[in-house]
């Protein structure tokens, strides 16, 4: 397992990489290799993590999943809802601003897009704050962190049961005011592993646990040049759902 | 069984087949409206709702496909250009017109509720002609057979045959035992048969046995009983999400149905896209 935390993704099967309604960011990143290095967490250099899930029945969603990304990242923890209530009152105007586009390209909205912008777009959220000897979690929805010591699953948040996903988990929407994020707190060692996931995936994961098999399963995940072939043949076989997926692994 | 998911590679089939005979004209039970208005006006927003339920950011998906039977004083595609099956995209992309319209529509709680919507048009109501209803059952039959050639691993077909009354060109239970022959991968073909009826009366929705039939006492129910489906695990699921009461066993049938059971019944025939 890299030190450097890992962020991969994968659209629905058959589905162009842009139709991706999955949206993540890790900061700092792996590309800025050099900047984690120049801000040890002995100094308390925070690392931040925030993975939404965007409802693909809702519009937008995707670009909804990846505003409260963009907004969760960069704001502290104790300012989360307040900042993204800000973020959720200005998408009425995106949402304009995006109209505008599609007439101005000759493809105003039709008439079931109307009829869905109405009703709002829709995401899971989950955010991470990393700091040396803690991992502070703030979470809507159905998308899920696990802690991992030695391999085994210490916790996994909001669920560790894999039978507990169902077809409406909580989002945050456009439609109504940001509500209060789940929060919780862990206490973690050199070396334990804080893994996040969308839904899918985390359910897939998650029936791996018994046994350490969670560990085995991320040896291969984790590998930019293995997860694509295995996400793909546990859907084949119908072990994982036909979902977007997004697995970010973080060694702590 | 009755458990694939449907995506674009394994899309749903929905049926509709529209009673055009000449009775419909008679308004529906709960409102001022004819029957063949009101059939109409909830088909089309049914085909709406699945428009909506296959909508993304670039566009309609098409999880599902769409056949439309009129029959009265023929039977033939009620699809706008006459085609026999329709993708969604290709519906949502060109409705005859949208029009404002105050209707009925499922409130997410079992009931329905009164809302003014832009709704657009597919299907306009007619009312001439007898009942050639085995007819139009052979038709839909021919429909799926074609459909499960081509998409073999795909939720079976759904047909929902909208009607005000009996047959009159034979004995359609026969008719509809072929129909729910017809299986892909993943089972049988679904019927369900919805009644709509003018005068109200005692109603009898997905009742599970034929006890229950005594209680209306029509040979007619006893017909569309045993014409009906017996409804899936995932459909006696999503009706008891949406608050109806269905039982395990239910079958998919409403007899006397007013004008809020038939958009529920819609709702529910349709909930493996829309309910998702």
């Amino acid at each position: 397992m890299s030190a450097e935390p890992i962020a991969l993704s994968a659209p629905k099967r058959g589905a162009a990489a842009d139709s991706n309604d999955d949206a993540y960011r890790v900061e700092p990143h792996a590309q800025a290799r050099g900047l984690r290095r120049l801000l040890p967490r002995h100094r308390g250099a925070a690392q931040r993590v925030a993975v939404a899930d965007g409802a693909t029945q809702s519009f937008l969603a995707g670009r909804w999943a990846r505003r409260l990304v963009d907004a969760a990242i960069e704001t502290p923890m104790d300012r989360l809802e307040a900042h993204l209530e800000t973020v959720r009152t200005g998408w009425a105007s995106e949402l304009n601003v995006y109209r505008d586009e599609r007439v101005a390209a000759g493809r105003p909205l039709a008439w079931y897009e109307e009829q869905k912008a109405g009703g709002g777009a829709a995401a899971t959220l989950l955010v991470a704050d990393v700091r040396s000897g803690s991992v502070e979690l703030a979470s809507r929805g159905d998308t899920v962190a696990m802690h991992l010591r030695d391999g085994e699953l210490l916790d996994a948040v909001p669920m560790s049961d894999p039978d507990a996903f169902g077809n409406h988990p909580e989002l945050v929407v456009t439609i109504a005011e940001v509500p209060h994020l789940r929060r919780t707190s862990w206490s973690t060692r050199p070396s334990d592993q804080l893994v996040v996931a969308t839904d899918a995936l985390a359910e897939w994961l998650l029936r791996q646990a018994p046994g350490g098999g969670i560990a085995t399963a991320l040896d291969g995940l984790s590998r930019p040049d293995r997860f694509g072939p295995i996400i793909e043949s546990e859907r084949e076989h119908g072990r994982l759902h036909d979902d977007d997926v997004t697995l970010v692994v973080v060694e702590l | 069984m009755y458990d694939q998911f449907v995506t674009r590679s394994n899309p749903a089939l929905f049926v509709f087949l529209i009673d055009r005979s000449t009775s419909m004209v008679s308004n529906i039970a709960g409102r001022e409206q004819s029957k063949a208005e009101f059939v109409a006006d909830a088909l089309n927003l049914t085909l709406g709702n699945l428009a909506l339920a296959c909508a993304r950011e670039e566009g309609v998906r098409d999880y599902v496909h769409v056949a439309i039977l009129g029959y009265g004083a023929d039977v033939a595609s009620s699809l706008p250009g006459g085609a026999e099956r329709r993708s969604i995209s290709a519906l949502a992309d060109a409705p005859l017109r949208l029009e404002r319209r105050r209707t009925l529509l499922p409130d997410g709680a079992g009931g329905v509720a009164e809302r003014e919507i832009e709704l657009p048009i597919w299907v306009e109501p007619a009312a001439d002609g007898l009942t050639p209803m085995v007819e139009a059952l052979g038709r839909a039959a021919a429909i799926c057979e074609q459909w499960v050639r081509e998409f073999p691993r795909s939720f079976p077909p759904t047909v929902i045959n909208l009607t005000d009354g009996g047959a009159t060109d034979g004995d359609p239970v026969g008719a509809a035992e072929l129909l729910r022959k017809v299986e892909s991968d993943d089972g049988a073909t679904l019927l369900i048969n919805v009644h709509v009826s003018e005068a109200g009366g005692e109603r009898l929705l997905f009742p599970v046995s034929a006890d229950e039939l005594h209680q209306v006492d029509d040979p007619l129910a006893d017909q569309l009983f045993e014409m009906s489906s017996q409804l899936p695990p995932i459909l006696v699921e999503q009706g008891a999400s949406s608050g109806l009461s269905l039982r395990s066993g239910a079958r998919g049938m409403t007899y006397l149905a007013d004008a809020s059971d038939v958009v529920r019944t819609l709702n529910l025939g349709t909930s493996t896209v829309s309910g998702r």
